[in-house]
């Protein structure tokens, strides 16, 4: 249906170059297991799952920011903060804890957002500002420690599995938001202007698209998703505190930039960077399913992240045609 | 074409800003001088050498900021890789190891510089890269536990002191006039800043980009080893968590004291009133008494609204 | 049909400080015709089309639609009243499809999904501009230059536009891109809207336009019916008066004759074929050429800025490489660009450090600056140049431009190589500039063309691109023409021949379409 193709345009990346790469990955690993068993466990599905988990919606937000050609320090503090929030807030009623949490991160997005735009300021510098204030915030709810979650049915509620064991109920949640946000972007008008504020901001305000209303949003939906994941977390942890974060930030951020979005903005579309975050996860339980060194996947994760980068450079093609020119000699036209 | 309009709103604004700034000043000094114990020599060596260490590394991401290139992510983690080989390498002798850290410390960030100079590559995104790659191979040698120097004799010249400062402070004044004098007085500095100013120009006029990169961000790496080193001489022990947290407040201090984001325009002075400023807050937090979650709101607070007013000159 | 015109202008005069852009300007365009809209750099068109589309409000005179006086205070309102601008710089989003770039940013598209009835507009606007409906769905970063144009015209037409603006649509075009552009033109005129059409491709005002208006320094030189006119006519109005004598002559038999620069071949693909001049000490190379001829590329491969370009070059006898910027100057390349706020200047530093920029390492050695030694190069500079050395702390962009421009060719002044002190060890290079007057008015403009003269005067070959021909006529020695990416003519410099290279630039050699010379007045 061409509909249906039209909307698949916007939501999935053009030439599907995150999903090569995560097809990839899945046989390059099935290769090296070489059928001893380790890698097409159960439990390694479950793990990357259970990563994806974590990292999807962050992910999913700071895609998002990147679209828009800029960065978000904050979403690191959303997370821990929402989910002391809704530890805090969430013991009788799971609900209200999952609102209360959310919103701390909608508000805190919304909050820098106007400000990025009334001082016409970079994002990256206020939300230093706001990522400080935010892990403040948590230090003092959390005290320092950890705070244990009172409602138990809650916990293993997420924590159960389903689909045959390949995914927790947290997991499906995740999925659930991935495919409203990817039904959103694809068939309202916000999708189509976030993608064109990110491709040409100047010819999007031309063109009479609100480019000030986009950011503000975007900034207020990554706080959103972030502040989501942390209460997901917080909850099926049983637990909510504030450590392990740049982990988080730095898995969302290459799982964005492999899923397509690149600083470029413009580019990227969620399905992209719900592949980029299943590549990554994939990485991480895929080694850890073999005696590989777990911190190697920082390294890899690294590596990756570096080579995207340096085939995004405004300088990669013109570096290209001088080495071919280098080695080929120039021929005139 | 001037539309006379605009640029009577935009002063407007700067008017705003600037009495906003004013005042925050007032009341920082304010209380700084009716705090008990503030105005005395114990509680300014004190802040000097809280602001000393995060103010090295500052330095260092000073010169990444006004080369254009916005922040770097990897420089504590730079930090701790070399405290890590100043650790190993006590063997060699205090100078000995002290010049391997450096060379650690310049290597690692002049390879990202040269990447980002090179290919044009995002900053941002090489540095989260060379973060990763820091932190996954050095688990891997280390172990990710602590480190012991192995000639702990080593450790010892570096417990100097000159007067009342100790080593890590007189390393970071000396830092602080050799980062200025760089930017001010060679010509690497000059180019540093025209490239910040404007990349094309810079392009235009025969600059060669990518050298003067990779320098700056060799630069980078080179404070940030003397951090290491000190940081290591301290605890008597290294780990990659030595430098963990540090390229927060060091950004933050950049951008407090004025250095602009978007390039082109800093010096190291504005660094050090920076650092100085986060240090004496802190300092202001700590005597008054508030305790520690009170000082990390109060401090995120200060720090967002120091880094807005700062940076509301960006576009 | 005595209609009121779609669109009519009258009398209408802007002024900018002591700038007359515009005076008593009167022209009409109506519903289902073309009207052309020629002129020089300068002579008034852009802000023409600033007023109409609401960007600026003229100091007297009044804009009527229908015959009904309108006054536009914002691009909003503009675009409300059916005045649409298609400009150089299309305001496409590369990643979204056509449909969705068509209706990007239009009140019309509801929140949720949009109608059939929006999506049978865009089929039918792209229909009528002679595109393939299917092309709603590709991404626009796929479609070629010409299609892109043509998808900020249906942008346009769906946002009902009236008037259709189009700013030199062809500079960039291929010929048959061209002819698929004109015949959406005609679609659109068919349609009742009025399109103006602004060009410096004269063929081009008697291939697609009804009536043509031609501007020369803010006033209407000639408004006529493109049938009753021919190609001479509309030359001679662009060019008008006559030179002012403000170029200084050139100094003769220079003392160094010969040739310092041999240019072969020089080929920028898709851009400039075959590329063969050459410069000889002192001498000043003009090369004449509109948006899109190449010209301005030519310059910028010889600066090293075009890592495409290949060719071979004879620098002071021996052959050079093109290579990157920092290797070109390093063998005596300057260059000055037609783009002075984003390339030529350091916008926020001061204006000694901008001066200073490009100091040999003599004055650095080792580590430290010679701090005075940079401080006199610096002074030195501004004297020659005419800044106010006392305003050499201040930040360049506080000068206006004319003055900024100076500092840009102070750059290359050296003390040891302009004053030939004791045995300049410096030899004098080639000085390369796109557009060097542009946006510096007329005082500032005779010191540049005396500076430019100072700099032959010791040895160095200047090569120009200037798209003000008169400009480039009185300054330059020799002149050669470009069109569409290939040496058309070589001509001596002088006003002489500025019809003949008007000719030249506009169109290809041997067309058919090329008339007499136009007779002097």
């Amino acid at each position: 249906m061409p509909a249906v193709s039209r909307a698949l345009d916007r939501i999935a990346p053009p030439k599907g170059r995150p999903v090569w790469i995560l097809l990839g990955l899945a046989v390059a690993l099935g290769a090296i297991d070489g059928g001893s068993g380790f890698f097409f466990r159960l439990s390694t599905l479950f793990s990357m799952t259970q990563l994806f988990s974590t990292l999807g919606l962050v992910a999913l937000g700071l895609g998002f920011v990147m679209m828009l050609h800029e960065y978000d320090l904050s979403l690191a503090g959303s997370f821990a903060l929402a989910g002391i929030v809704g530890v805090l807030t969430g013991v009788e009623n799971p609900l209200l804890g999952v609102v209360c949490g959310v919103g701390v991160g909608l508000v805190a997005g919304f909050i820098q957002g106007c400000i990025v735009v009334w001082l016409r300021m970079s994002a990256v510098a206020l939300t230093l500002g706001g990522l400080l204030l935010m892990l403040g915030i948590t230090y003092v709810l959390a005290g320092g420690t950890t705070i244990s979650y009172g409602n138990r049915a809650v916990t293993q509620w997420l924590q159960e599995t389903m689909l045959g064991g390949t995914i927790s109920y947290r997991g499906m949640i995740v999925v659930a938001v991935y495919i409203l946000a990817a039904l959103v972007f694809a068939y309202t008008r916000i999708g189509r202007d976030v993608i064109a504020t990110g491709s040409n901001r100047a010819g999007a305000a031309v063109a009479g698209v609100n480019t000030d209303a986009i950011l503000i949003g975007v900034l207020t939906a990554a706080g959103g998703l972030s502040a989501l994941a942390g209460v997901l977390l917080a909850y099926s942890l049983g637990a909510g505190s504030a450590f392990g974060l740049s982990d988080v930030l730095m898995g969302a951020t290459a799982a964005g930039i492999i899923g397509g979005v690149s600083l470029g903005g413009g580019k990227g579309r969620p399905l992209g960077v719900a592949a980029g975050a299943l590549t990554l996860c994939l990485l991480r339980s895929g080694l850890s399913g073999f005696q590989g060194d777990p911190m190697l996947l920082d390294s890899l994760t690294g590596l990756v992240l570096l080579l995207v980068a340096i085939s995004d450079g405004t300088l990669f093609r013109q570096r290209m045609l001088e080495w071919r020119r280098a080695l080929f000699g120039s021929r005139p036209s | 074409m001037n539309v006379p309009g605009l640029s009577r709103a935009a002063f407007g604004r700067e008017r705003v800003v600037w009495s906003v700034k004013a005042a925050v000043l007032a009341v920082i000094v304010g209380s700084a001088i009716l705090t008990p114990g503030f105005v005395t020599p114990a509680s300014a060596i004190a802040t000097l050498d809280h602001a000393a260490l995060i103010g090295l590394v500052a330095l260092g991401m000073t010169f990444i900021t006004i080369s254009g290139n916005q922040l770097s992510l990897s420089l504590g983690a730079t930090l701790s890789a070399a405290a890590l080989v100043f650790v190993v390498t006590t063997g060699l002798g205090t100078w000995g190891a002290c010049a391997a850290a450096i060379l650690a410390g310049i290597l690692l960030q002049a390879a990202q510089g040269l990447v980002i100079g090179y290919f044009g590559a995002n900053p941002i995104i090489v540095s989260i890269a060379g973060l990763g790659l820091i932190l996954g191979i050095g688990t891997h040698l280390t172990g990710g536990g602590e480190v012991y120097p192995a000639v702990a004799d080593a450790l010892k010249p570096l417990h100097a002191r000159i007067g009342p400062l100790n080593m890590l402070i007189v390393v970071f004044l000396l830092g602080v006039v050799v980062a200025e004098l760089l930017l001010s007085r060679t010509r690497f500095g000059r180019q540093l800043i025209a490239v910040g100013s404007s990349a094309r120009a810079a392009a235009a006029t025969g600059i060669r980009t990518p050298a003067v990169v990779t320098a700056t961000y060799a630069v980078a790496g080179l404070f940030c080893a003397l951090a290491g080193i000190i940081a290591a001489a301290r605890f008597r022990y290294a780990s990659l968590e030595t430098g963990a947290g540090y390229d927060y407040d060091a950004f933050g201090s950049v951008l407090i004291g004025g250095t602009l984001l978007r390039g082109g325009f800093g010096s190291a002075w504005r660094t050090m009133m920076g650092a100085l400023l986060l240090a004496a807050v802190h300092t202001i937090l700590v005597l008054r008494g508030y305790s520690q979650e009170a000082q990390y709101i109060l401090l995120g607070v200060f720090v967002l609204g120091a880094v807005c007013l700062s940076s509301s000159e960006e576009r | 049909m005595a209609d009121a015109p779609l669109l009519s202008v009258h009398g209408v005069s802007k002024r900018f400080g002591v700038v007359q852009a515009l005076k008593d300007v009167s022209i009409s365009a109506e519903a289902g015709s073309v009207l052309g809209l020629c002129g020089e750099n300068g002579a008034g068109k852009s802000t023409l089309v600033k007023i109409l589309m609401g960007m600026y409000r003229p100091d007297s005179g009044s804009i009527r639609l229908d015959g009904k006086p309108v006054v536009i205070r914002s691009t909003r309102e503009g675009q409300g009243l059916g005045i649409a601008l298609v400009s150089q710089e299309l305001s496409l989003a590369n990643d979204l499809s056509v449909e969705d770039n068509i209706w990007l940013g239009s009140n019309k598209v509801p929140l949720l999904h949009r109608s059939r009835a929006l999506r049978r507009r865009a089929a039918e606007a792209v229909a009528t501009l002679g595109l393939d409906p299917a092309i709603l769905d590709r991404p626009v970063g796929t479609l070629s230059l010409a299609e892109r144009q043509l998808v900020e015209i249906a942008r346009n037409l769906c946002r009902d536009a009236r008037v259709l603006i189009l700013d030199e649509p062809t500079a960039t075009l291929s010929d048959r891109d061209i002819a698929k552009l004109f015949a959406a033109i005609r679609g659109v005129a068919a349609q009742g809207c009025a399109v103006v059409y602004i060009t410096h491709r004269l063929g081009e005002v008697f291939e697609i336009c009804d009536r043509v208006a031609v501007l020369r320094n803010g006033r209407v030189a000639g408004s006529h019916v493109v049938a009753d006119i021919d190609r001479g006519r509309l030359i001679e109005e662009m060019i008008g008066r006559q030179f002012e004598g403000m170029y200084p002559p050139a100094a003769g038999a220079s003392e160094a004759a010969g040739t310092i620069l041999d240019v072969r071949g020089l080929t920028i693909p898709s851009v400039a074929h075959d590329v063969s001049f050459a410069v000889a000490a002192g001498e000043i190379v003009g090369i004449a050429g509109q948006i899109g001829s190449g010209a301005a590329e030519v310059v910028r491969a010889l600066a090293g800025l075009v890592p495409e370009a290949v060719g071979a070059l004879t620098w002071r006898g021996r052959p050079l490489r093109i290579g990157t910027r920092a290797d070109m100057l390093k063998a005596g390349f300057a260059f000055v660009s037609e783009d002075r706020g984003g390339e030529g200047m350091f916008r926020n530093l001061s204006i000694r450090n901008n001066l200073v920029v490009t100091a040999p390492r003599a004055l650095s050695p080792l580590w430290l600056d010679r701090v005075r030694a940079l401080d006199e190069a610096a002074t030195y500079a501004a004297e020659r140049v005419g800044i106010d050395t006392g305003r050499l702390p201040h930040p360049v962009s506080q000068l206006s431009g004319g003055n900024q421009q100076k500092v840009v060719f102070g750059r290359f002044l050296d003390k040891k190589q302009i004053a030939g002190n004791g045995g300049a060890r410096r030899m004098p290079g080639l000085l390369l500039m796109n557009e060097p007057t542009r946006g510096v008015d007329v005082g500032a403009r005779a010191d540049l063309y005396r500076l430019m003269r100072e700099y032959c005067r010791n040895g160095f070959g200047l090569v120009v691109y200037s798209s003000d021909l008169e400009e480039l006529l009185g300054m330059s020695d020799s002149v050669i023409t470009m069109y569409r990416g290939r040496v058309s003519g070589r001509y001596p410099g002088g006003e002489e021949h500025i019809a003949k290279v008007l000719a030249d630039i506009t169109h290809a050699p041997q067309s058919a379409q090329v008339s007499a010379p136009a007779t002097r007045r």
